[in-house]
């Protein structure tokens, strides 16, 4: 990658589903391209079907484009085989869901570990970081407690960390807020913005709320499998 | 419900195919126990045909008694018919090709036996006509089973040399038997007319064992004059006019039979020689000896009559000796002195009546006195013949002080007092004699002579009653003879003794005479319940099995629930009841339930037929016949149905109850109740109180040197895989210390264990199968040994022997002794290998094989004679004795009540076949029909003898005297000879039946049966472990499923696809690895015992491969299974979300 070179490059993408063999084909991105530096952020809208989860997860490695190509820090990860891939997405993306998807079963600091413990070789000072993180968005004194012991909000804190234990390059959020109150998911998409200003990542963010949309340096809406940059 | 199921047809078939599996294999059970017995049923109808009771023994009897009974008025009312034959047993040698066959069952028949044979409801067959053409031949003509005939390799048309014991009226083994060859063993030679099928009439048999027999049949009179026995029997079968009688009735017909045998037998058919003349009766007996029961019955017939009555013995001196001079072989009398006037003077030479006796005084009479110038108050030396403990003679000699001189008239002249001896008797001259004792005619000399000429074998000498009863009585007796006074009319007399026989003949014991009938279809079809109740074996075998099956069906069942949690919390939450909720599940369940039990019937019947099949096939020589069949009654199904209905149905109310506690806002979420505090309680306290069992018994095992007690084991095997089951319970709900760090496999063994306590029902309830499974399975293999490659030293289960023999035609000579072998006829070329050759006589009652290679139960035990050196040369293990003592052999030495003998038996074949515990008593009855009871003093552990009582030797002969002879051997050899010993002796003895096998294949038989259940356990063990790798399975991909979300966050994560296969692999082979873990420590605390105290080497080796199989079968299941769950894509998972 050269020095000048985007950190993340988009280019005309497009994803068609077809249900079934034989079954009609739906486009659900229709050439999507865009590119953003670290440190940069963006925001997809759109309405439900759009097609912005799928943009979101074919940038986050989790599918496949139909067509186009996605370079990461230079990296076209899409050529890169199976094993390859997955520690690809380990290292240089970091995913925030609307569900927290916590690991019931695990304390707070194990789930923000989880990430770490997909490879033998993880960065160093993993738990220490981890710990970092895990004071940064305000939950130093839960690192023993069970995600059932928690409120909904600490739950996606504790998702935030984890998206970042890793030090991604790029962090993706499906519907951060979602199922979070107002005043809860607000506190939440500070802690994302401040997070993301002082990680450095690319922050890509999707969702429905038009509040949580206005806070972005970009963003992107998308129609019917057209993307288009308001 | 139909849509509810069909919706669920998924989890609806699992459960139901779980149901079918428990059905299966519960009435499966019930069904090999039903066709094990009825397949016993059908064998005893079949070896006996019509034959309902039959009388066999040594007594020849005439043949027309048969008729005599038949035309009697009292039998026809009762029974069918009776017919004569003739029961023996020997051995069989092809004329060319020289093979042999012992065991052969040689019967004398005509149409009257295969008429009743052939009259039997279960054959129902016409009576065939076996010698049809076969008249005119050389010799007589055989019909043969095809097990003989291939035994033998031959054809029709090929002579058999049959040999057999030859029957004498003197018993075997006493001074007046013959035992060499010639006169011990009659050879036949017939030629096989017919070769019949070992069905039927080909496998007819007497004796109660389901194993094939060798037969061969005779037509009647040609097998009479062969055995120069015209016109006589030694046996009658009856067929009754209630073949299907109660056991007590069948005893009732059985007694009314043996009064009209009595009825219709003479006292000269009984062996009782009655004479009479001068208004004396006179009693002897055909066999020389006046058995004790039969003295009781003539003197309790005398005193019934006030008659007088005087008890006589007479015997054979060897010599009377008065200093140099002697008088060879002379007959001395014993009697009551002094002697009653009633039966005749004797008197001394002065007139006086002859004195009462002291034991050390005695008569000459005149003549011998003169001979060996004898007078009042010399010394007089008596040389006699005593029988040995070997059947083997001694020459004995006592003192006596001459009391008087008798007169040569009246008793003292009266030849009749002495028995017309074998050999002896129809003697011109004394050099003549040919005695079954060896004499040296030398001795003999002209006086010798002229006394015979004159007085024949009148006594030369007279000692007391008493005296004689103590120098010569032995085990047949103590009398030789018996007279009554009687009216001195001729004509009174001969009423009398006519009147006087027929009331003694009423008052003598049948089983004295070894002539009572035996209800042998009665006692044939009681046995066939089994020594072994294989219903119950199978069952037992298979309660892990069922209950493996219902813990899935637990299992299974509990899933159905918890996937069905959101509709139920739904319905209690628009208002439904909760009962109606529970019945509605109920409802469901229990269809679920009765079809799959339903289903599983089919798979009962396919699976008992397996284990048939097995039973005829695989495991043939731990039973011995290929003629079970499946026997399948509508009662059993139906019994099988409802057990295994009750055992699913409880499973499933269990289950359906544990839902109806949770509550509905986390039925609405999905989840089924998390009870983990409640029953983590539970399972706490199950774990102390079974742990703390197992440790007591285990702990008390040791400090009391119970270490051999397989009850103390097998209490602390269960409680400890409860326990440990219960330990890992409680250890699953405990917080894992410390947290996930670094990567690797130590993270990904505890993620393992932190994703099993999620679902902990389920978790526990899979490691609980695969516990189950491993229990089994390494028990069994615990419970393997091998005999073939292991040292069979003194302390052996086979004492240091190589071979064990048998003979059919018991050896009077001591084959340990070059003298004895010599006089059987052994090839001198063998005399070299022999002579280093131990071998230890056992006498023998035959009887019912106690081992388990009869599946009969034994009701009367084949009992051995332990002989002195067998005491002495002790060896052997045992198992448990009734006293320390330091040889435990000598406690068969104890004189006990009276009535009660001391015996040792086989472990094995005492605790699981008998069913006599240590100080047991089984009763019996001795051979002259007096009840005893043999008492286990000391069981052996796994020893050759586990077809047999051991008793010793002197209890023997008090109570089976007519055995004489050794038919039963223990052989030591010289190291690595055995096989040339036993080929020595079987070609040598060919005559005798004499029938050798290693120790070691003796123990190996034995050891086939324990092989077969123990193959049985194994496959239900691989039965146990399908149900617990299924569960473990089905857990698996359970799982899997419902955490595809989070195995997806997973993939998002950066966790690969094979990571993530490893992490679930991991999870269930932890719990794998715990059940193997669990069900191996308490399986080899369950045969501690056994591994402690085996006999041969513990199969460490087979242990170690089982659970090596186990594990990669298990690894092999949970691979399939989680590489099918992780196969579909996971990422709609989480874009479903959106």
């Amino acid at each position: 990658m050269t020095p000048d070179a985007p950190t993340l490059l988009v280019t005309d993408l497009r994803k068609i589903y077809r249900a079934a063999p034989g079954a009609d084909e739906v486009e659900v991105l229709r050439g999507a391209s865009f590119s953003m530096d670290k440190g940069s952020n963006l925001v997809i809208t759109g309405p439900s079907g759009s097609g912005k989860s799928t943009l979101l997860q074919i940038i986050g490695t989790l599918d496949t484009p139909t067509s186009g190509t996605v370079d990461i820090e230079g990296v076209r990860p899409f050529e890169l085989d199976d094993d390859q891939l997955a520690r690809f997405r380990n290292r240089n993306v970091g995913f925030i869901f609307q569900e927290h998807h916590l690991l019931p079963q695990y304390s707070v600091l194990e789930n923000v570990l989880i990430p770490t413990l997909a490879f033998t070789d993880p960065p160093t000072g993993s738990e220490e970081r981890a710990k970092e993180l895990l004071d940064k968005v305000g939950l130093s004194h839960r690192l023993g407690h069970r995600p059932a012991e928690l409120s909904g909000g600490e739950r996606q804190r504790v998702a935030v960390a984890r998206a970042l234990v890793n030090q991604p390059s790029l962090l993706l959020c499906d519907e951060p807020t979602g199922s979070l109150d107002p005043k809860t998911a607000t506190k939440i998409s500070d802690l994302l913005l401040d997070l993301h200003a002082v990680e450095e990542t690319i922050l890509i963010v999707v969702t429905h709320s038009m509040e949580l949309a206005a806070r972005f340096d970009r963003r992107f809406d998308l129609q019917e499998g057209v993307c288009v940059e308001i | 419900m139909r849509r509810d199921l069909s919706y669920y047809w998924r989890m609806s078939l699992a459960v139901t195919a779980g149901a079918a599996v428990a059905s299966a294999v519960l009435t499966g059970a019930l069904i090999v126990g039903e066709s094990v017995r009825g397949s016993l049923k059908d064998l005893t109808l079949e070896r006996l045909g019509g034959i309902d009771h039959a009388v066999t023994g040594q007594r020849f009897l005439p043949d027309e008694v048969a008729d005599r009974l038949a035309s009697d008025p009292e039998l026809s009312a009762s029974f069918r018919a009776v017919a004569p034959a003739i029961l023996l047993q020997g051995s069989a040698e092809h004329a060319e090709k020289k093979t042999r066959a012992s065991q052969v069952g040689l019967q004398g028949v005509d149409s009257r036996f295969i008429e009743i044979f052939s009259g039997g409801d279960a054959i129902g067959g016409e009576a065939p006509d076996l010698f049809a053409g076969a008249e005119g031949g050389v010799f007589p003509p055989v019909v043969v089973n095809q097990g003989l005939a291939q035994a033998l390799s031959a054809e029709v048309g090929d002579s058999v040399l049959v040999s057999l014991q030859r029957f004498t009226q003197v018993p075997s083994g006493s001074l007046l038997s013959r035992d060499d060859t010639a006169s011990v063993v009659k050879t036949i030679r017939l030629q096989i007319h017919d070769i019949i099928d070992d069905r039927r009439l080909g496998a007819f048999g007497l004796a109660v064992h389901q194993s094939s027999s060798y037969n061969a049949f005779v037509p009647l009179d040609a097998l009479q004059k062969a055995l120069d026995q015209e016109g006589s029997v030694n046996a009658l079968v009856v067929s009754s006019q209630q073949p299907d009688a109660s056991p007590e009735d069948a005893r009732a017909e059985a007694e009314q039979l043996n009064g009209l045998l009595q009825k219709h037998l003479s006292p000269e058919e009984l062996g009782l020689l009655v004479t009479s003349r001068d208004g004396i009766v006179s009693l002897e007996s055909d066999e020389f000896i006046l058995k004790p029961a039969v003295a009781a019955a003539l003197q309790a017939e005398a005193d019934e009559r006030n008659a007088e009555a005087m008890s006589m013995l007479s015997y054979l001196a060897n010599a009377l000796r008065v200093g140099e001079r002697q008088v060879p072989y002379s007959t001395v009398g014993a009697l009551p002195t002094p002697i009653s006037e009633a039966f005749g003077p004797l008197r001394l030479v002065d007139g006086e009546p002859a004195p009462a006796l002291d034991d050390d005084e005695i008569l000459l009479n005149a003549w011998t006195a003169e001979r060996l110038e004898a007078q009042v108050g010399d010394p007089l030396t008596l040389d006699y013949f005593v029988v040995g403990p070997r059947e083997d003679l001694f020459e004995e000699s006592r003192t006596f002080t001459v009391r008087g001189i008798l007169a040569m008239e009246g008793l003292a002249a009266d030849p009749t007092l002495t028995q017309e001896y074998p050999g002896i008797a129809g003697s011109t001259n004394m050099s003549d004699w040919d005695p079954p004792f060896p004499i040296d005619l030398g001795k003999i000399g002209s006086e010798d002579e002229d006394y015979w000429d004159e007085y024949r074998g009148t006594p030369k000498a007279f000692v007391g009653l008493q005296t004689g009863r103590e120098l010569w009585g032995n085990r047949w007796g103590d009398l030789t003879a018996m007279r009554i006074a009687g009216p001195s009319e001729p004509g009174e007399l001969q009423s009398f003794t006519e009147s006087f026989a027929a009331g003694a003949v009423k008052r003598l014991p049948m089983a004295a005479f070894a002539l009572g009938f035996q209800p042998v279809k009665a006692l044939g079809l009681g046995a066939s319940g089994g020594a072994t109740d294989f219903g119950g074996l199978f069952i037992g075998l298979s309660q892990f099995v069922i209950v493996s099956a219902a813990l899935l069906v637990s299992l299974l069942f509990g899933l159905a629930t918890e996937q069905r949690a959101r509709e139920i919390g739904l319905r209690l939450a628009v208002g439904y009841r909760p009962k109606n909720v529970r019945n509605m599940l109920l409802i469901q369940g229990g269809f679920l339930a009765a079809v799959g039990s339903l289903i599983g019937l089919v798979g009962a019947v396919a699976y008992a037929h397996l284990m048939m099949l097995g039973l005829r096939t695989w495991w043939l020589p731990a039973v011995g016949t290929s003629r079970l069949t499946l026997h399948v009654s509508p009662t059993t199904l139906i019994g099988g149905f409802l057990a295994s209905l009750v055992v699913v149905g409880v499973t499933i109310f269990l289950t359906v109850r544990k839902a109806g506690r949770t509550p509905t806002p986390q039925l609405l979420r999905g989840a089924v109740a998390d009870r983990a505090s409640r029953s983590g309680k539970a399972a706490r306290w199950t774990a102390i109180i079974a742990l703390g069992l197992a440790f007591s018994a285990l702990a008390y095992a040791f400090i009391a040197g119970e270490l051999d007690s397989p009850l103390i084991f097998g209490i602390a095997g269960p409680c400890l895989l409860v326990g440990l089951l219960a330990f890992f319970a409680v250890w699953i709900d405990r917080p894992q210390a410390g947290a996930l760090s670094r990567p690797g496999w130590g993270a990904y063994l505890r993620m393992a264990v932190i994703n099993s306590r999620r679902h902990r029902g389920r978790s526990l309830l899979s490691t609980t199968l695969v516990a189950f499974a491993a229990f089994l399975i390494v028990t069994v293999a615990a419970y393997q040994e091998d005999f073939s490659d292991m040292e069979l030293g003194l302390d052996s289960g086979a004492g240091g022997y190589q071979l064990v023999a048998q003979a059919d035609v018991p050896l009077q000579q001591d084959l340990g002794d070059a003298d004895g072998r010599f006089e059987l006829g052994l090839p001198d070329d063998a005399e070299s290998l022999l002579e280093n050759t131990q071998v230890m006589p056992f006498r023998l009652l035959p009887g019912d094989d106690t081992s388990c290679l009869n599946l009969y139960q034994p009701e009367q035990p084949r009992i051995l004679g332990v002989p002195e050196a067998q005491v002495e040369r002790a060896g052997f293990t045992f198992q448990q004795v009734s006293e320390e003592v330091e040889n435990p052999w000598t406690l068969l030495d104890q004189e006990l009540e009276d009535g009660v003998i001391p015996a040792i038996g086989d472990f094995n074949s005492t605790q699981w076949i008998l069913k006599l515990p240590l100080g047991g008593e089984l009763n019996l009855e001795n051979e002259r029909g007096e009840p005893i009871r043999l008492r286990l003093v000391a069981s052996l552990k796994t020893s050759v003898f586990q077809s047999e009582l051991l008793i010793s030797e002197q209890h023997f002969l008090k109570h089976f005297p007519n055995q004489g002879g050794f038919p039963y051997f223990l052989i030591q050899t010289p190291e690595g000879k055995s096989r040339e010993v036993l080929e020595a002796l079987e070609s040598g003895l060919t005559s005798y039946g004499f029938d050798a096998v290693t120790t070691g294949e003796k123990l190996e038989s034995f050891h086939a049966v324990q092989n077969t259940y123990l193959s049985t356990f194994r496959s239900l063990g691989g039965l146990g472990l399908l149900l617990g790798t299924l569960g473990l399975a089905v857990v698996l991909i359970r799982n899997v499923m419902e955490r595809r979300r989070e195995l997806a966050a997973l993939r998002a994560f950066g966790f690969r696809k094979s990571t993530l296969r490893l992490l679930v692999l991991i999870e269930n082979l932890t719990l794998l690895a715990v059940g193997l873990l669990i069900g191996t420590v308490a399986a080899l605390a369950t045969a501690g015992s056994h591994v402690l105290h085996q006999v041969s080497a513990v199969p460490w080796v087979a242990i170690l491969s089982t659970l090596g199989a186990i594990f990669l079968v298990g690894w092999i299941a949970c691979w399939i299974a989680a590489r099918g769950a992780l196969k579909a894509e996971l990422l709609p998972a989480l874009k479903a979300e959106v």
